[in-house]
Parts: structure tokens; C-alpha cells; sequence
């Protein structure tokens, strides 16, 4: 049952992340991996909302781990990073280094505790 | 559609492997667990580099198996969101130190990993060609 969940979300995070990033691509013509940053911190937004809901068990499986997990990315992040480096814009790689980590991390707690206030409010009716 | 199909595979196979490491049931405290998720990370991060050189130069595989393993497989395997997570519940958990070292290790460890693996597959390439 858990494989089954993982892989379904996995695979869905997969699959929205390629088109998503795909899209993305499309629509604009920069260095900056605009696509990736999008995705990973629109990804850090969600799983923080789902940690600040408490979900646990097996829609934690499906949602957290399996689509979250493999929606975002790490290794196309430090990848795209090197690349950026190599083509020498290096104060873009920077750029797209320190922005991820922040944003994501101030996604993920804007998520964590908006969740964790809003499920606050609706028990306490 | 073909894309798509490889690009599903990949992604589910890679969140099942991420799961298993996750889950190696090793005797360490609870707060070095996120450890794991560090591997996976620096472990995918050097597969990435490599095999984006690697299937282009050395190795000319089907373009939609490319895709399946490295934004499928290797994308899902990775995984940005749970690093966010666990950096946030170690600062919640008052070890300071080690949230720092988690988060900085990861990434840096991480670019290190990337940057090695595409120098591994250059390096192939070049040996290849000579």
C-alpha cells in the first residue's frame, strides 16, 4: 500500500514538474533556471501546508513524500547551478543558490504556520 | 505522450528508492535521521551531473529513456521540499548546530556533488575521444 501511494505520487510530481517546467521554458528566454526556482519553492509552499495541517500516515505518503518529494528537486537545483558557473554567470548562480534556499525555506514556514494557525481556528469551533 | 509515460516511471521509481533510503533502519539518534535525505541528495546530485554529460557524449541512449532517468528517475529521487522541511523542524528543535550543519553541508556538498559528477563524465568523454 505504501509503494503504491509513493509511486503514484511520485509519479505525478514527476510528470507535473516536467510540464511545468517545460511551460515555463516556453514562456521565457533567460539563464536564470526560473523554472526549478518556481517549482521548488511553490513545492517547499505546499509541503509546508501539509505539515502545518498535520498530515500523517498514509496521505502523508501519497501528498508529502511521494508528490511534494518528487515534484521538487535537488539535483536539478545544484546541477543547473555548476551549469550556470560553467557558462560564467556567476553572480546569476548565486543568485539562483541564495534565492532557492531562502525562499524555500520562508515558503515552507509561511505554509507550516499559516496551516497550523487556520486548523487552530477551525477546532476551536 | 511517450515523454510523459517515461517521465512517470522515472519519478515513481525515484520516490520509492528515496523512501527505502529514507527508511534503512540504521541505529542513529532521531535528529540525524535527516541524514539520510542528505545522501539521497548528494548521491542524485553527482547521478544528475554525470549522466546529463554521460548520455549526450559518450553513451547516445533513446532521448525519452534520457528523460525517464534523469528528470524522471533522478528528479524524483532528489528532493528540494523535504530538505526545507527537515532544515525547518531541526531549528524547531533548538539544535542550532546541527540545522546549520544539515542545510549548509547539503547544499554545498551538494554543488560539489553536481560538479564532480559532470567533471567524471568529461573526463570519460575526453579519455574516449583520445
Amino acid at each position: 500500500m505504501t509503494l503504491f501511494l509513493l509511486a503514484s505520487g511520485g509519479a505525478l510530481g514527476a510528470l507535473a514538474r516536467y510540464r511545468l517546467g517545460a511551460f515555463i521554458l516556453r514562456k521565457k528566454k533567460h539563464t536564470f533556471p526560473l523554472g526549478t526556482f518556481l517549482i521548488n519553492v511553490s513545492g517547499a509552499l505546499l509541503l509546508g501546508i501539509i505539515c502545518g495541517m498535520g498530515v500523517g500516515g498514509n496521505p502523508y505518503v501519497l501528498f508529502g513524500d511521494g508528490f511534494c518529494g518528487a515534484f521538487t528537486t535537488f539535483s536539478t537545483f545544484t546541477v543547473e547551478s555548476v551549469q550556470l558557473v560553467h557558462e560564467h554567470a556567476k553572480k546569476k548562480a548565486a543568485a539562483f543558490i541564495l534565492l532557492s534556499c531562502s525562499a524555500g525555506m520562508a515558503c515552507f514556514s509561511a505554509g507550516y504556520f499559516a496551516a497550523d494557525f487556520l486548523k487552530l481556528i477551525a477546532f476551536s469551533y | 505522450m511517450k515523454k510523459n509515460f517515461s517521465v512517470g516511471i522515472g519519478g515513481a521509481l525515484g520516490a520509492v528508492c528515496r523512501f527505502g533510503v529514507q527508511h534503512i533502519p540504521i541505529p542513529v539518534p532521531e535528529p540525524y535521521l535527516p541524514f539520510l535525505t542528505m545522501a539521497v541528495n548528494l548521491f542524485g546530485s553527482f547521478l544528475l551531473g554525470f549522466f546529463l554529460i554521460f548520455f549526450i557524449k559518450c553513451l547516445p541512449i533513446h532521448a525519452d529513456l534520457r528523460l525517464g532517468i534523469t528528470t524522471g528517475f533522478l528528479g524524483g529521487f532528489t528532493t528540494f521540499s523535504t530538505l526545507c522541511k527537515e532544515t525547518f523542524f531541526l531549528a524547531g528543535s533548538g539544535n542550532a548546530a546541527l540545522c546549520a550543519l544539515y542545510a549548509g553541508a547539503t547544499v554545498l556538498l551538494g554543488l560539489a556533488a553536481a560538479w564532480f559528477g559532470i567533471l567524471c563524465a568529461k573526463r570519460l568523454e575526453r579519455r574516449r575521444v583520445a
